[in-house]
């Protein structure tokens, strides 16, 4: 299932454009690095996929899923793909949850609406998904409240919200951002365990380089909402073209998550 | 309105959220191409604007009654009784015969003075308290929550019907009740804050370097508790000033003749079918002023905390 | 839970002491006190002794606040001004008090829910500037103004709906009755709304803002299946929490709206008692509606707990706040 996105532009109700000419493609079973700073536009890449931009954005352009049109498509249309074919996992696990309903009722969400499972089937497919991102401490879990969970925990509820129905795509903006560096790593190898596993196709949006690097094949790189360039994830951490896509290098050297040889590599 | 404390409801619905997204673990510091809201746009908030102006009004009228009214506020002159808005008569007269004009200039005065003395009374009582919880030990802390919950429970209105009870009717009366009332929120606004400034590393810092307790207060609470405070003080003063109203309206306030827009209201009120002015143009006043309050409150708070867009 | 309620009660109780003892404070401590402002100025010393023996106001002030509340719960303190039982005259009030602040309440948040979403999901629309605006308007304008204009309006210039006035046979002339309470009710209930509004208002700019509603339409849901999957309890938190206040406002509304419209409820029989410095009377009648203001507190905390989980949690460590 590849997704193709093509000449993506956002503009806002006063006509400022948020989003410029956005170009790219992943194939089935891919793995693509949406990398920039905060206002590139990366996240709203993301979310325009879904066809869930803020009140007065418009897009234009186009974004297919295996051929489908999804830019301009009827929402009833938009809402059997999401969460079903394309799912979304977000930055900050705490707000992303609902804290007045129990995760067990949150998990059975994206179950009710895209699959034929009685109560019973949704209950198994439930216990299934905890224990895929690795939550095995599953009736606790089903039982709590999103607020009585760690960040770590919260974040893997959301992915196994977001695996609920098999979706063909996985969007992740900035998943680990909001965790502890250690929190972070156990959340990226699940990820990467997980898509290995499913052959899910993975978006990867994230400001961090050395992050993206962990789960990443191809890389994406924007600033001030236009794709500056367009690389491998290896190409990038060897010799990258773009100077700014060196200066995210540079910066990521700076704070030490990189190290010099890994870099040479 | 009256009764309930109203000047604590903006107060809860101001702290709604703070801090948005942090931007820890960014590149680089970077000038976003859209979006974000210029911070010199909103020096100055429309509503700030209309607030200024409208207490101003209010201020400048009152300060003109007290060398030059049209009229003398006791007069019952010529222009007859109950007569309608005239050109000599502006909102006409009463059933005495006296220049409602004069009589509305004339209570702005006593609006200005219970809305400067309750602050005064509620601003200097809530700051002791509040600061006194905050900076103190965790039992007064807790002890004088529950007395600054109950005060807040416990409805102005019959705060100053109990000590008018006792002291009699007069302005003095209505100023002590509405600013002992006023100063549980401004308590709970100062502790809140107050607080939050205490566990602030600099002032940790200062202390270890040797800063009293008073040092303290002085050089890092206040300053930094200032705005906040002058928020609340600026919405306080406009339900006060509707508290008095009210209290003069019930016969509570200050006798006559000290002039006051409640009692005026509810003077024309028994002659409301002969000459309506005297009744709605009192209210106006009372209204403009309060909103004007209200707004110079709310536009200070967007000034000075932009991310609230003066939308909560 | 059981606990909870238990400590919750305690604090209750602890609560309507310290009012009462407020109460008691300023009544006698204040300079003047009962027995120098019931004879005025111009009386012997004689007289005022006399009086002081009669109201009990020589004994410790220990004695004299048993001597109220003791008076309180067996009924015995009486009217200085009627000799009636205060209990008999509180209760004798609220057949006109209770439908006035109730029905009140209910059209407030009748009207003041919908208004309120409105102006939240219409924020930048004339439709919910207007509504914002109108919300500014009402919580500046005085309540009593309210009910005069209306009874200008509806009253001398339609002459639709008594300006006034209860009907002597009570709720035995229920059309009577219900037509003297139209005016007033809809009078405490702009004031009201106009405070519900911006909580409604700000509940719902939350919610719509929310990331989880986000979530959930990630996941497949329509905006109107988001909203009324999470959005209506979340929204419901804070507006809840203002529901006691807004209880309360319609109460003492009614003090002074009850005024306006010389109806013969608590509010009137206060000032009356204020006015003639009734002591037993305001003393029992400001307690008495402390006691329901803080009640409606209590019961709002229970709702809210009911709603929120993570008041339960909190709770459950901190163990209440009582006094």
């Amino acid at each position: 299932m590849s997704l193709t996105v093509k000449d993506l532009t956002v503009k806002t109700s006063g006509g400022v454009r948020l989003l410029d000419s956005v170009s790219w493609s992943v194939e089935s079973g891919g793995r693509l690095g949406i990398i920039g700073e905060s206002g590139s536009g990366k996240s709203l890449t993301a979310q325009a996929i879904l066809g869930l931009l803020p009140q007065g954005m418009t897009a234009t352009g186009s974004i297919t899923l295996d051929g489908q049109e999804l830019l301009g498509a009827p929402e009833s249309a938009l809402r059997s793909v999401r969460g079903n074919r394309i799912a979304m996992i977000f930055q900050e696990p705490l707000t992303a949850l609902d804290p007045l309903m129990r995760v067990g009722r949150q998990i059975a969400g994206p179950l009710k609406l895209h699959t034929t499972l009685n109560k019973a089937g949704i209950a198994v497919r439930s216990r299934e998904l905890l224990e895929l991102v690795a939550l095995h401490d599953v009736d606790r879990v089903l039982q709590s409240y999103p607020w009585q969970l760690s960040g770590g925990q919260r974040q893997r509820v959301s992915i196994a919200m977001a695996l609920a129905c098999e979706p063909e795509v996985l969007i992740a903006d900035e998943p680990t951002t909001a965790l502890d560096v250690t929190v972070q790593a156990e959340i990226l190898d699940l990820l990467a365990r997980i898509i290995k596993q499913t052959g899910t196709t993975l978006v990867f949006v994230s400001h961090d380089l050395p992050v993206i690097s962990k789960v990443a094949q191809s890389l994406v790189v924007m600033k001030k909402g236009k794709v500056v360039e367009e690389t491998s994830v290896s190409g990038a951490l060897s010799g990258a073209q773009h100077p700014y896509t060196r200066q995210l290098l540079e910066a990521a050297r700076k704070v030490t998550r990189l190290p010099e040889a890994e870099v040479e590599n | 309105m009256t009764g309930t404390n109203m000047s604590d409801i903006p107060a809860a619905g101001g702290q709604i959220h703070d801090d948005t997204g942090s931007l820890a673990g960014e590149l680089q510091p970077v000038s976003s191409p859209v979006g974000r809201k210029g911070l010199s746009a909103r020096r100055w908030p429309p509503s700030l604007v209309a607030g200024v102006i409208m207490v101003g009004v209010t201020v400048l009228v009152g300060l003109v009654s007290f060398v030059w009214t049209p009229y003398s506020i006791d007069s019952t002159g010529d222009g007859g009784r109950l007569a309608g808005p005239s050109a000599d008569f502006w909102i006409g007269t009463d059933r005495l015969g006296r220049d409602l004009f004069s009589q509305l200039m004339t209570g702005a005065q006593s609006a200005i003075i219970v809305a400067v003395a309750a602050v005064l009374i509620a601003g200097a009582l809530g700051v002791v308290i509040g600061i006194l919880a905050a900076g103190t030990t965790k039992t007064v802390d807790v002890a004088l929550l529950n007395l600054i919950d109950l005060m807040i429970a416990f409805p102005t209105l019959l705060l100053a019907m109990l000590v008018v009870t006792v002291r009699g009717a007069s302005l003095s009366s209505a100023v002590l009740a509405i600013g002992i009332s006023g100063s549980a929120v401004i308590a709970r606004v100062t502790r809140v804050n107050a607080s939050r400034v205490l566990r602030e590393d600099y002032v940790t810092a200062s202390i270890a370097s040797g800063t009293g307790w008073f040092g303290v207060v002085a050089r890092h609470v206040l300053p930094n508790i200032l705005p906040m405070l002058l928020v609340q003080l600026m919405i306080l003063a406009g339900s006060a000033i509707l508290a008095e109203a009210s209290l003069s309206y019930l016969g509570l306030g200050a006798p006559p003749p000290a002039p006051s827009w409640g009692r005026m209201l509810k003077e024309a009120q028994s002659t409301l079918s002969v000459q309506p002015w005297g009744a709605i143009v009192p209210g106006i006043a009372i209204a403009w002023t309060v909103l004007g309050l209200n707004l110079l409150g709310d536009g200070l708070r967007e000034r000075l905390d932009p991310s609230l867009r003066g939308d909560r | 839970m059981g606990r909870f309620i238990a400590v919750r009660v305690a604090s209750l109780i602890v609560s309507l002491f310290v009012a009462s003892v407020l109460i008691f404070a300023v009544l006698r401590l204040l300079p003047g006190g009962p027995a120098g402002s019931l004879l005025g100025v111009g009386t012997t010393a004689e007289q005022l002794e006399q009086l002081r023996e009669e109201l009990g106001m020589n004994q410790s002030l220990v004695a004299q606040y048993g001597d109220w509340i003791g008076g309180l719960f067996s009924g015995s303190t009486t009217s200085f001004v009627s000799g009636m039982p205060v209990n008999e005259l509180i209760a004798s009030k609220l057949p006109v008090t209770i439908p006035l602040s109730l029905a009140a309440f209910v059209v407030s948040v009748l009207v003041s829910v919908p208004l309120g979403v409105i102006a939240g999901v219409y924020r930048n629309s004339a439709i919910g500037v207007g509504v914002s605006a109108l919300s500014q308007l009402g919580l500046a304008v005085p309540v009593f103004w309210v009910g005069v204009v209306l009874v200008w309006v509806f009253s001398l210039q339609a002459g639709i709906l008594p300006s006034g006035g209860f009907p002597r046979q009570g709720w035995n002339d229920f059309g009577g009755a219900v037509s003297a309470l139209v005016l007033p009710v809809i009078t405490i209930a702009i004031a009201m709304s106009s405070i519900m509004v911006r909580y409604v208002r700000s509940a719902t700019l939350d919610v719509l803002d929310a990331d989880y509603i986000r979530t959930a339409r990630s996941i497949g849901f329509s905006r109107g299946g988001a909203l009324a999957r999470h959005g209506l309890r979340n929204g419901a938190v804070p507006v809840v929490a203002i529901l006691g206040i807004e209880l309360a406002t319609s109460l003492l509304g009614a003090v002074v709206v009850e005024n306006v419209f010389a109806l013969p409820g608590l509010g009137s029989e206060l000032l009356s008692a204020v006015t003639s410095r009734d002591f037993p009377v305001i003393q029992n009648l400001v307690l008495f509606l402390t006691a329901v203001v803080l009640v409606m507190n209590f019961a709002v905390d229970l709702i809210q707990r009911a709603i929120d989980p993570r008041l339960r949690l909190v709770s459950a460590s901190a163990g209440g706040g009582a006094l």
